[in-house]
C-alpha cells in the first residue's frame, strides 16, 4: 500500500521509492475485511473499482453483524451509515428513544437501508445524493488481501518504484542515528533518505534498530493470538456484512469472500491453548477446510514513536489492536495519507523534519487511541459472565476517556463529538445500543414532536427503508453482473 | 424496553436580559424548558460586542426564526466580508479553490501569483465596497464567499425577549440582590431586590463581567494584559462591508459599521487598576447547577467576531446536554471541556493578531509550534474545534504577513502551465463574479424596495 500511493503521490522528480520484499517472510494477510475509506485510498490510485474487485475476489461490505456481544443469542450490525434522519438538529436515536417502548416501533436497525438491505442480502451502490434513503450509505470490501499486495506492488512498479527480493539482515546508521541503507541478506546495501518499515510485527527498523518502543494495550485488550482458516462457501447466500460472533475465549470471524470464505478466532491465550482454540475454530465453521490453520501471534498496542529518526513504522510494526472492526487496513492508510501530508521537503537529515515528526506522531497516537477506546467498548458492554474470559473482561479498568463517553451516552443519549477519527457518532451509536446500553433519557425537544404525528413519521420511514432495501438487487447477483469471475 | 425518563424538564433561572441571556432565554423555550429571567445590572454593557454576527459556524437566530431579511430590515443590518485592521484586511470565507488534492495556498505559493487575496471573492468585493450574500455552491462555479452580519444589537435582543416571552419566560423586573449557596456549593436560590427567592435545577449566569452566579474563586485562565472595554456609537459615515479595527501595543479599537449606526468598541490594555476586560476564560464555565455563558465565561479581542459563534454554541450545547433537571456529571465534564477548547481556539487567535500588533510579540508556545509548522510547510493543524475554520486562520496567517516557504509535495505533481491556467481562470471568475455584484449600498436599498413593495401588495 504505501509504496504504491508514495509512488503515485509524490513527483518522481524529488522522490525515488525503493521497495525491499522478501517473498520468504510472506503477507500476514490481516484486514480481508476493510472499511469505506479504502475506497477513496483506492480512487486516488487511479483503480478501477471492478477490476479491483475481480482481482481480489471481493465482495462488498454494508457493515459488520455482532452476534452473542453483549448477551447469548443477541445480534446487531454495525452499519456504514446513520439511523433514521435529524430532525431541527436533534438527533434520530432521541425520537426513537421516546417511542422505544411501544412494540410496534421496533428496532432501531429497521430504520437503517445498510442493516435492512444487509439482513435481506442485497446490495446495489448508494446514490449520489446523500440527502435520499438511496444515499444515506457507505460501503467497504471483503477482500483476498494475499491478492490486493501483488495488485498494488504491480501499480506500484508501473509509477516507478524499484523493487528488490530480499532480507533486511542489517542496518547501518549516520552519526547522528539516522538510519543510512540497509542491508540485504546477499550482501547488497541499499541506502536511502527516509525509510519506511513495512515489515509488521517483526519492526526491523523501527524497533530492532531504532527502538522506538512500544506501549503494550492488553490490559484493555486482552485477546493476543489468532487462527485463521479459509473455508469453502456452504450454500449460495454471500451476505454483504462481516460476521463477528462472541465465544468463550474471545471471538470469531466470518468473511464471504467469492472464492472462499475467511474464518479465524481472536483469542486470549491466558484463557485458551493453541489447541482448543482450534479446535474451537474448527468446531464452528460451515464449509469445508480449504488450508491447514494459521496461527497468528500479536500485542496489542502501538508504537511510542511511529516516526523516529528517519524512520516511519506503518501498519502493523507502527501499532495493531486486534482484528475486530477491520481497523488494520484504516490504520496503515491513515498513516499513509498523515505521511504523505507531511512529507519532508528536504531529506538530508532527520534534524530538519522534527516539526512534521511530532505532529505525525501526534496525530497517529490519537488515531490509536480512539480506535482502542470503540474497540474496548465492544468488549465491556456485555452482561456475559459465563467463562473465564467474560469474567476477567468484567474487572478490566476501562480508560477514563472510554469511560466518560459511556457515562455520557447511558444517561442522556449524548456523545462527545469528535472531529477526526475513525469512528464518529453512528458508529458509537450502533455498539452503545447494540450492546443494551440505552440511554436513560432522550433529548427534550424530541418531546416536543407529537406523540401520534412521531408514530407515523417513524413508520412511513421504516416502510421507506424496507421498499428501498426490497428494490436492490441480491448480493450475489449484482456481483456478477459488476465484477463478474470465472471461480467461484 | 422501559419508557425514558425526559418530561422532567427542570426549571431554568437566567440571570441578565442582554444579548446573553435573552438569547439563551429564547433558546431554552424554544426547546420545552420553562425559564424565569432577572435583569442584571451589567447586563447588556458589552452587548456591542455581539454586534456582529457570523452566518456561521453556529447560528441559533434561524432556528428560532430570525430570518435574514428581519436582520436586515428590522435590525438596522448591514453586512462585513472582512476586517480591515491596521493596514491589513482579513477576508471571511475561502481564498481560491483547493484543486488537484493540494491546498489552494500551496499552488499559489509554487505559482508565485500575487497578491494571494486576489483570489478570495470576499476580499475583492470588499475592495469595491461591493456585497451579495452566498448562493448555494455550485451556482456561481463552486466559487464560495462568506458573510458576517452587523446588526443594532439592542433591537435583537428586544426581538429575541419577544420571542422567549412568547414562549413562555417569565421576565422579572426586579435585579439580583443576593445569592444563597447550599451545602455542596452549587445555588440553592437567587434572591431579588424585593427579598423574593426564585428556585431553579440551573441557573444561567448571564451577567456579563461581572460574573454574579459562580464563586468569585472560581478559576479563571489569563492569557495576557488585562484592560478596560469601552462602547460608544456614531452615526454611520460611510457604509462599507467590512469592519474596521486598529490595533496597537496597547489599545484595540473596533467599529461595526451597520446602516445608520456605528458602533465602536474601545480596549484599552493595561489602563486600569481595576480591569473589567480580563482576557481568558473560565476553567470550568459549568459548575453544580451553575452555568456561566457568555462574557461571564470568556473575555476576547473583539475585533474578530466568532466569540459570538462561540457564544451561540454554547447555548446550543447547553440544551444539548439538558435533557431533564439531571444535568448528570458526565454532561458537565463535556460542556466545559469542548466550551473550554472554543475558549482556547478564540485565545489563541486573540493572542495572534495582539502578538502582531505588538510587533511581533512572541507566541505561546503551543501556538508557535503552529505557526513554526505553517511557515515551513503550510499546513494548518485545526484540531478538533471547528469554532473557527481553516479558512479564518489561514487568510488571518496571510494578511499578517505569515508565509509558508514549503508545500505539499502533492502540489509539485503539476506542471506550472497547468497550474498558473488554473489560477489564471479562477482569478478572471471571480473578477467577471465579483463585478457583477451590487455595492452594499444599492443592495440594502434594494432589499429594503422590496419589502416596501411586499407591504403594499399585502395592503
Amino acid at each position: 500500500m504505501t509504496a504504491a500511493a508514495i509512488g503515485s503521490a509524490l513527483p518522481s522528480s524529488r522522490v525515488s521509492v525503493h521497495l525491499v520484499e522478501s517473498e520468504a517472510i510472506g503477507i500476514v494477510g490481516v484486514g480481508e475485511a476493510t472499511l469505506p475509506h479504502l475506497r477513496r485510498f483506492n480512487e486516488n490510485l487511479g483503480i478501477d473499482e471492478a477490476d479491483f474487485m475481480t482481482a481480489t475476489s471481493a465482495t462488498f461490505k454494508l457493515g459488520i453483524e455482532f452476534r452473542d456481544w453483549a448477551r447469548r443469542g443477541d445480534a446487531y450490525i454495525h452499519p456504514f451509515g446513520a439511523y433514521g434522519v435529524a430532525v431541527d438538529d436533534v438527533p434520530f436515536h432521541h425520537f426513537w428513544r421516546r417511542l422505544a417502548h411501544e412494540p410496534a416501533t421496533g428496532d432501531i436497525s429497521t430504520y437503517s437501508l445498510p442493516i435492512v438491505a444487509a439482513r435481506a442480502g442485497r446490495f446495489r451502490h448508494p446514490a449520489d445524493n446523500a440527502a435520499s434513503v438511496n444515499g444515506s450509505y457507505g460501503y467497504a470490501y471483503h477482500i483476498d488481501a494475499t491478492r490486493y499486495a501483488p495488485y498494488l506492488r504491480s501499480i506500484a512498479e508501473r509509477r516507478g518504484v524499484a523493487r528488490t527480493e530480499g532480507k533486511v539482515v542489517a542496518v547501518q546508521h549516520t552519526a547522528h542515528g539516522d538510519i543510512s541503507a540497509v542491508r540485504l541478506e546477499g550482501g547488497q546495501c541499499i541506502a536511502g533518505d527516509l525509510f519506511i518499515d513495512c515489515s509488521g510485527f517483526f519492526g526491523v527498523l523501527i524497533e530492532k534498530a531504532l527502538q522506538a518502543g512500544y506501549d503494550d494495550w492488553r490490559r484493555w485488550l486482552p485477546c493476543d493470538r489468532a487462527v485463521a482458516l479459509p473455508t469453502s462457501h456452504k450454500g449460495s447466500s454471500l451476505p454483504p456484512y462481516t460476521k463477528a460472533t462472541a465465544l468463550d475465549a474471545g471471538w470469531r470471524w466470518q468473511i464471504p469472500l467469492r472464492h472462499r470464505v475467511g474464518n479465524g478466532y481472536v483469542y486470549c491465550s491466558e484463557f485458551a491453548s493453541e489447541n482448543a482454540a482450534t479446535t474451537t475454530l474448527l468446531g464452528n465453521i460451515e464449509g469445508s477446510p480449504l488450508a491447514e490453520p494459521r496461527h497468528l501471534r500479536f500485542t496489542p498496542g502501538v508504537r511510542r514513536q511511529q516516526w523516529r529518526k528517519n524512520c516511519i513504522a506503518i501498519g502493523l510494526s507502527g501499532g495493531f489492536l486486534e482484528p475486530l472492526e477491520s481497523t488494520s487496513i484504516y490504520l496503515i492508510q491513515a498513516a499513509i495519507e498523515q505521511l504523505i501530508e507531511r512529507f519532508p521537503m528536504s531529506l538530508s537529515e532527520s534534524g530538519e523534519y522534527t516539526a512534521e515528526r511530532e505532529d505525525f506522531n501526534r496525530c497517529m497516537q490519537q488515531e490509536f487511541e480512539r480506535v482502542r477506546d470503540f474497540l474496548i467498548l465492544h468488549y465491556v458492554a456485555t452482561e456475559r459472565r459465563d467463562s473465564a474470559f467474560w469474567q476477567h473482561i468484567a474487572a478490566v479498568d476501562i480508560p477514563e476517556t472510554l469511560a466518560a463517553r459511556i457515562d455520557l451516552f447511558r444517561g442522556d443519549g449524548r456523545f462527545d463529538d469528535y472531529q477526526r477519527g475513525l469512528f464518529l457518532t453512528p458508529s458509537w451509536l450502533a455498539v452503545f445500543l447494540g450492546q443494551r446500553i440505552v440511554p436513560e433519557r432522550y433529548d427534550m425537544r424530541a418531546a416536543n414532536v407529537d406523540r401520534h404525528r412521531l408514530r407515523d413519521r417513524l413508520h412511513m420511514l421504516q416502510q421507506k427503508i424496507a421498499a428501498a432495501a426490497n428494490a436492490m438487487p441480491h448480493h450475489s447477483q449484482y456481483l456478477e453482473r459488476y465484477c463478474p469471475v470465472a471461480h467461484r | 424496553m422501559k419508557a425514558a425518563n425526559t418530561h422532567d424538564v427542570g426549571r431554568v433561572v437566567i440571570l441578565g436580559d442582554g444579548f446573553e441571556g435573552c438569547l439563551a432565554a429564547a433558546s431554552l423555550t424554544d426547546a420545552g424548558v420553562p425559564v424565569v429571567v432577572l435583569p442584571s445590572l451589567e447586563a447588556g454593557a458589552w452587548d456591542a460586542a455581539y454586534t456582529a454576527l457570523p452566518l456561521r459556524p453556529d447560528d441559533l437566530l434561524g432556528q428560532l426564526g430570525v430570518s435574514e431579511l428581519q436582520l436586515l430590515i428590522d435590525h438596522g443590518g448591514s453586512y462585513a466580508l472582512g476586517i480591515d485592521a491596521n493596514d491589513v484586511t482579513v477576508p471571511f470565507g475561502p481564498t481560491g479553490i483547493d484543486f488537484h488534492g493540494s491546498r489552494f495556498h500551496h499552488h499559489w505559493r509554487l505559482a508565485s501569483e500575487p497578491p494571494f487575496f486576489a483570489f478570495s471573492p470576499s476580499w475583492v468585493a470588499l475592495q469595491d465596497g461591493r456585497f451579495a450574500p452566498p448562493v448555494p455552491q455550485n451556482a456561481i462555479d463552486s466559487l464560495q464567499h462568506e458573510l458576517v452580519r452587523l446588526v443594532d444589537i439592542k433591537s435583537l435582543t428586544n426581538h429575541l425577549r419577544t420571542i422567549a416571552a412568547t414562549n413562555g419566560a417569565t421576565f422579572l423586573p426586579r435585579p439580583l440582590a443576593d445569592v444563597e449557596r447550599n451545602d455542596v456549593g452549587g445555588l440553592a436560590a437567587v434572591v431579588d431586590m424585593n427579598g423574593q427567592r426564585h428556585h431553579a435545577d440551573l441557573y444561567i449566569d448571564a451577567s456579563g463581567p461581572t460574573r454574579q452566579l459562580l464563586p468569585s474563586d472560581s478559576a479563571w485562565s489569563t492569557c495576557g494584559p488585562s484592560g478596560t472595554l469601552s462602547v460608544s456609537h456614531s452615526p454611520t459615515a460611510a457604509l462599507r462591508p467590512s469592519i474596521t479595527g486598529t490595533l496597537t501595543g496597547d489599545s484595540c479599537v473596533v467599529a461595526f459599521p451597520q446602516q445608520s449606526n456605528l458602533t465602536t468598541l474601545r480596549v484599552d490594555l493595561d489602563a486600569s487598576a481595576t480591569p473589567t476586560w480580563v482576557p481568558g476564560f473560565r476553567d470550568a464555565p459549568w459548575i453544580d447547577n451553575c452555568v456561566s455563558i457568555g462574557f461571564a465565561a470568556s473575555h476576547n479581542v473583539p475585533l474578530m467576531p466568532w466569540h459570538t459563534s462561540a457564544l451561540m454554541r454554547s447555548v446550543r450545547r447547553l440544551i444539548d446536554y439538558l435533557p431533564d433537571r439531571h444535568h448528570s456529571r458526565p454532561s458537565r465534564t463535556t460542556y466545559n471541556r469542548q466550551t473550554v477548547a472554543e475558549y482556547a481556539e478564540l485565545q489563541s487567535i486573540d493572542h495572534l493578531l495582539l502578538a502582531w500588533a505588538r510587533s511581533r510579540a512572541p507566541l505561546s508556545d503551543a501556538l508557535a509550534a503552529r505557526v513554526a509548522l505553517f511557515e515551513k510547510r503550510g499546513f494548518w493543524h485545526a484540531g478538533d474545534t471547528t469554532l473557527i475554520d481553516d479558512c479564518t486562520w489561514i487568510n488571518t496567517l496571510f494578511a499578517l504577513g505569515y508565509r509558508p516557504c514549503g508545500g505539499d509535495v502533492l502540489a509539485e505533481r503539476w506542471s506550472m502551465a497547468e497550474r498558473r491556467r488554473e489560477l489564471r481562470e479562477l482569478r478572471e471568475r471571480i473578477t467577471r463574479v465579483i463585478a457583477a455584484f451590487p455595492t452594499l449600498g444599492d443592495y440594502i436599498a434594494a432589499a429594503h424596495r422590496a419589502v416596501e413593495l411586499r407591504r403594499e401588495v399585502q395592503a
